[in-house]
């Protein structure tokens, strides 16, 4: 599909396609939240050093802990702007996983975007954490540290036997308190603490935030998600060309940009294709991207 | 054998059988209620030996790998509920421990982390803008006056503990040079995350290795406005009391847009009001303008600049692209293409005095309001190559200066007219090549070519019926070729061997009509040069000590006449680097000056209504001496800066200027005659932030004296000048809905001669306060005092107020301005030169109300 046929779609999507969250009904409310920074050290297209941050956050409830990206949580529940709109689209261009697991269970259903698809699969949460003795004090609390196998990584974690939960950024959890800081062993990605809060929001089912779109996700196995995306992300065109992969598409796609196209029409009345986020079936692709580091190897 | 193994392994494993041991049980709330998600943990001496959580109906099963020694304490938590603890019991492999927990209202300690505002690497220093914004602030510019250390003048001129900053970028890249106002003007403060301050700058990286007191701004922009272009749109209809045009306007659009290979900034401004338009334009670098032969010998009428109040009544308008790519990390191309309008008049009476000899003085007294109007289009093309261990730097401008000027005088009662045309054009083009091997021995290659002409210049004056004036004309062309070595010798030693040859050839005429005096002179100036020098540097580079002995063959072949002189200067330079917040500086050098060819203009030349200027005919010759040590400190962390520095300086002129009054006719001629002077100055300054309240300080001072000579009536005489100069300001937020700034300058100066000494001071202060009745609302009044010396015992205070109302949504900026809000006229102050006094009377702009909006896009 070429480029004036994607704008033509853009605009048709823009007039008609409303798009509409899933069931939002909430399945638990928190007994408290906690924000996590983010960061991964990678290297840009010129190969200079640079980090890709972002922001998640955990809500932690009666029966479940559902992680997913922290402004778009927060926009979509009470309105108000808790991180910049950069922010938004940040952790939709990164595609942030949500993560669902009851708290009594080990089993983690994860929603992930390969572009241009969503996908759900289900994996067994549970770490086989080495406590050692090593303490260290982070934002007040005292930590001690743990170690983890996880994705071919090692990490490391820091946690607080203060706050009396297993839960933590990601995927890491599962220790005798909260996870306040974790970074595996080359240093490349780090989770820490910015935000522990006693807010009560309510947590829902909906695996989608408004606005992502509405097709459902492809079920797929732990596995072949990891090397899927592994493969697409890491090729050497994806760099520089995200959407290469994405232009011979069929038109059932959906796009959708969060920035008024009205406002950034050509004379001519086209519309430039740079100023454009693209959304695909309700996933961002990115025009350009670092180098992708896989936060699971294996 | 085997039996032997067999009845071993079972050994082993009956033992490890009998060393686990199961803990189970069932936690439950004081109704009996099972809870879910207890941690249950066995911990003896701080070490936790295991732990597991509970399931739906409170069950758990703990799993020890060997018997828990002595007072092992089995630890129940949740969230929700009291902690408690019991000890576990031993001797058994079975262990059963139930639990009632009591429920308690969470109280988890809440954290809520901020980013730092400011962290440190290396040289970088980098500031989040956000943390430090106040409510009312609109453009970076805003935002940047807040920042610790960092000031931004009246101008728009950046500094970063004093030293004003050498190269502005964004994202990294340098798009606008010196014309940097475009950015910090018109870009919102709420689009940039982070200000980084470079110290030790360099504009080439492959100089890294050496010590430099440059420093340089880069500006990251937040996401948002990397993703799609933006810019503005402002517009604004006022009036003005008494206005040379009553009705004041200004319209301007300015859009730009960021990414990662490509920047833009274009901007369509104009208007009445104030320097609206012309602003914009400032170039901090220097070099827009151009300076000929001709231009600089005939400047034009005009009366400096008061330092406080709008006292300009301007027109101006500018239209400016500018666009750079980047085609790898390390080479960019930019265009900046840009013209501008500008045309200013303002009413002024002055009061010169002039020392005639003896006791005598002579006054004269003039009003004018000199109207200039200028057209400057300009366009640079510029191509770089800034590596690690290659630099090359390809630039070609082309600009031109189209200049009106009308500057007539009331001059004892009668009108004098003056008028001043003049047209000048220039094309430059510099060429810098440098490259380091692996060695790191270092070589460059520098061009610079530039063809500078006024083809017209022409005054013209009419003083009683009595019509008079003057042209002329100049072309330069400039050439300088360089070369250098810079190789190393061992790891602490380097020897740099600098060669230059610059040659201009000039040809400039000047005819005084309708006397014809006649001056016409063309011919060459050649210098070649070089500096050898080392430098050396301590094995933890902490020590840096750089010396070259300049030796240059200054030759000027003019008409008839064949100058040529042997200069010798030498530098030394010393850096001492504490640590990466303090740094030691020190230079000394001697600088020989040999005078150009205008000392040959020995005919007379009109240069305005009652000045005619000769030249002596002999070749300007002045040595200088000066050195100068500074002391900058920081404490990042604590938002403290401290800068102290010293300088000193002498020197010697084998020509002294003698004025000689006639009437009011001023003439000065040149005495062959060494005359010496010298020069002291002290300064300190500190800025302390308190981010946490909004708050910022700032605290200069400097003193200076020195000695020098003027000659009146061929009658040397010996000034000796003090000064001293205390500056303060303070922003603070005292209450969230309250912003104040106070500035305070106070000046002292004495001037002594003879049994003569005259002393003025002068006091300024101003202040501003912001209310903010919601967060988008800022009412705001501000002021400026200013008490000023006319006469050794006459003062003139004036105040002036202005107030505005800004209230500021996400896309729009509403803004009602109320300037010199009860109408204050004139601006008055004196000036001593010595010998001579100059008192100025400046007309100021009448109370003026603008509405203004500014469109975000």
């Amino acid at each position: 599909m070429d480029k004036k046929k994607i704008l033509l779609l853009l605009v048709t999507v823009l007039f008609f396609g409303i798009i509409h969250a899933q069931d939002d009904t909430p399945i638990d409310s928190t007994l408290f939240t906690v924000g996590y920074d983010f960061r991964i050290n990678t290297k840009n297209v010129d190969g200079e050093p640079v980090v890709d941050s972002l922001r998640t956050v955990v809500l932690v409830g009666h029966n479940y802990i559902q992680t997913r990206g922290y402004s778009s949580y927060w926009t979509t529940i009470d309105g108000e702007t808790h991180e910049t709109f950069d922010q938004m689209m940040i952790e939709d261009l990164m595609h942030t996983p949500i993560i669902m697991r009851k708290t009594t269970e080990t089993e983690m259903t994860v929603y992930e975007d390969i572009p241009v698809h969503h996908y759900v699969y289900t994996e067994d949460g549970t770490l086989k954490w080495d406590l050692l003795d090593d303490t260290l004090t982070v934002s007040g609390y005292l930590c001690k540290k743990a170690q983890t196998q996880y994705g071919g990584r090692t990490w490391t974690a820091w946690y607080t036997e203060e706050v009396a939960t297993t839960a933590g950024p990601w995927k890491l959890q599962g220790l005798p308190g909260l996870i306040v800081k974790a970074s595996d062993e080359n240093s490349i990605f780090s989770f820490t603490l910015f935000e522990l809060t006693n807010k009560k929001v309510p947590i829902k089912s909906d695996w989608t935030v408004e606005g992502r779109g509405d097709l459902p996700p492809v079920k797929i196995k732990r596995e072949k998600f990891i090397a899927r995306r592994n493969k697409l992300f890491m090729s050497p065109r994806y760099m520089t060309e995200p959407l290469y992969y994405h232009q011979q598409s069929d038109t059932d796609y959906r796009c959708w940009s969060l920035f008024s196209i009205e406002e950034s029409r050509n004379p001519d009345g086209s519309i430039p294709l740079d100023v454009l986020t693209m959304y695909i079936n309700g996933v961002a692709v990115p025009r350009k991207c670092n180098e992708y580091q896989p936060l699971e190897l294996e | 054998m085997h039996r032997f193994l067999f009845l071993f392994m079972l050994w082993n494993a009956a033992q490890v059988a009998l060393a686990q041991v199961k803990v189970s049980g069932r936690v439950m709330d004081i109704q009996n209620t099972p809870i879910c998600n207890v941690i249950v943990k066995a911990v003896n001496e701080n070490k936790t030996l295991g732990f597991t959580t509970t399931n739906l109906q409170g069950l758990y099963q703990l799993e020890l790998k060997e018997t828990p020694p002595n007072k092992t304490m089995l630890m129940f938590s949740h969230v929700s509920y009291e902690k408690d603890s019991v000890e576990l019991k031993t001797g058994g492999q079975n262990i059963k421990q139930d639990m009632v927990l009591i429920s308690r209202s969470i109280s988890l300690r809440e954290v809520t982390i901020k980013a730092k505002p400011l962290w440190q690497k290396g040289d970088t220093l980098s500031l989040r803008l956000a943390p430090f914004l106040g409510k009312g602030d609109v453009t970076l510019e805003d935002g940047l006056k807040r920042l610790p250390g960092v000031d931004v003048a009246k101008n728009g001129a950046i500094s970063y503990m004093g030293k004003p900053i050498s190269q502005f970028n964004i994202e990294g890249l340098d798009l606008l040079g010196g014309k940097y106002n475009l950015a910090t003007r018109n870009i919102p403060a709420d689009y940039v995350d982070n200000v980084e301050i470079v110290r030790n700058h360099h504009s080439r990286k492959i100089d890294k290795d050496i010590p430099s007191n440059e420093v340089s701004m880069n500006i990251k922009l937040a996401q948002k406005a990397k993703l799609k272009p933006f810019g503005q749109e402002e517009a604004g209809l006022g009036w003005m009391q008494d206005g040379k045009d009553e009705l004041q306007a200004l319209l301007g659009a300015t859009g730009m847009m960021f990414t990662d290979k490509f920047q833009t900034i274009c901007s369509l401004k104009g208007g009445n009001y104030k320097d609206f338009a012309h602003a914009d334009m400032y170039d901090h670098f220097g070099g827009s303008g151009i300076s000929t032969s001709a231009s600089g010998l005939f400047r034009g009428f005009s009366g400096g600049v008061p330092p406080q109040g709008e006292y300009a009544y301007q027109r101006n308008g500018m239209v400016s692209l500018n666009a750079i790519q980047k085609f790898d990390s390390v080479t960019t191309a930019k265009i900046n293409a840009d013209y501008s309008y500008h045309q200013v008049t303002f009413d002024i009476g002055q009061t010169k005095t002039f020392l005639s000899g003896g006791n005598d003085y002579v006054t004269i007294t003039e009003s004018s309001s000199p109207l200039t109007k200028i057209h400057l289009p300009k366009l640079s093309m510029n191509l770089l190559r800034n590596a690690d261990d290659r630099y090359f730097n390809e630039r070609f401008v082309l600009k031109g200066l189209f200049e009106q000027n009308e500057g007539d005088v009331l001059s004892n009662r009668e009108l004098v007219e003056q008028r001043r045309r003049t047209s000048s054009f220039e094309i430059a083009n510099e060429l810098f090549w440098a490259v380091k091997n692996s060695k790191g021995v270092k070589r460059n290659i520098n061009t610079a070519v530039s063809f500078k002409r006024t083809p017209t210049l022409r005054l013209s004056f009419l003083n009683d019926g009595n019509h008079y004036g003057q042209t002329a004309q100049s072309s330069t062309l400039w050439m300088n070729a360089g070369t250098s070595f810079n190789i190393p010798v061992g790891k602490m030693f380097k020897i740099n061997l600098p060669v230059n040859i610059y040659a201009a050839y000039d040809d400039l005429e000047t005819n005084r009509i309708p006397q014809g005096d006649f001056n016409h002179i063309r011919g060459w100036s050649f210098t070649p040069s070089m500096s050898p020098g080392f430098e050396i540097h301590s094995k933890n580079r902490k020590l840096f000590f750089n010396a070259n002995a300049s030796l240059a063959l200054k030759g000027l072949y003019y008409n008839k006449l064949d100058f040529t002189k042997l200069v010798f200067n030498p530098y030394v330079g010393i850096n001492y680097t504490f640590n990466a917040n303090s740094k030691m500086s020190f230079s000394s050098r001697y600088n020989t000056n040999i005078g150009d060819m205008m000392t040959l203009l020995t005919s007379p030349m009109q240069t305005d209504y009652r000045t005619a200027y000769s030249s002596s005919g002999i070749i300007g010759e002045s040595d200088s001496w000066s050195s100068s040590i500074d002391w900058k400190w920081q404490l990042p962390m604590q938002y403290f800066t401290l800068s102290l520095a010293v300088n000193h300086s002498q020197g010697k002129r084998n020509t002294l200027y003698s004025q000689q009054i006639d009437g009011i006719d001023i003439n000065s001629h040149a005495l062959l005659r060494d005359t010496r002077s010298n020069s002291t100055g002290f300064s300190v300054s500190s800025t302390k932030n308190f981010p946490s309240i909004y708050s910022k300080l700032g605290f200069a001072a400097n003193y200076g004296f020195g000695n020098s000579e003027q000659a009146v009536n061929d009658n040397v005489i010996k000034i000796h000048s003090y000064n001293y100069n205390l500056k303060g300001n303070a922003s603070v937020t005292p209450l969230t809905w309250m912003e104040l700034r106070y500035n305070i300058d106070y000046g002292w100066s004495k001037s002594k001669y003879s049994d003569t000494s005259n002393i003025t001071t002068s006091l300024s202060h101003s202040g501003a306060v912001h209310v903010f009745p919601i967060s988008t609302l800022d009412i705001s009044l501000d002021y400026d005092y200013v008490r000023r010396q006319i006469s050794s015992d006459k003062y003139k205070n004036m105040s002036l107020f202005n107030a505005a109302v800004q209230y500021k949504l996400k896309q729009l900026v509403l803004r009602l301005e109320l300037t010199n809000l009860f109408n204050q006229r004139s601006y008055s102050y004196t000036l001593f030169d010595g010998i001579n006094s100059y008192t100025f009377d400046y007309g100021l702009c009448g109370r003026t109300v603008m509405m203004k909006a500014t469109f975000k896009l």
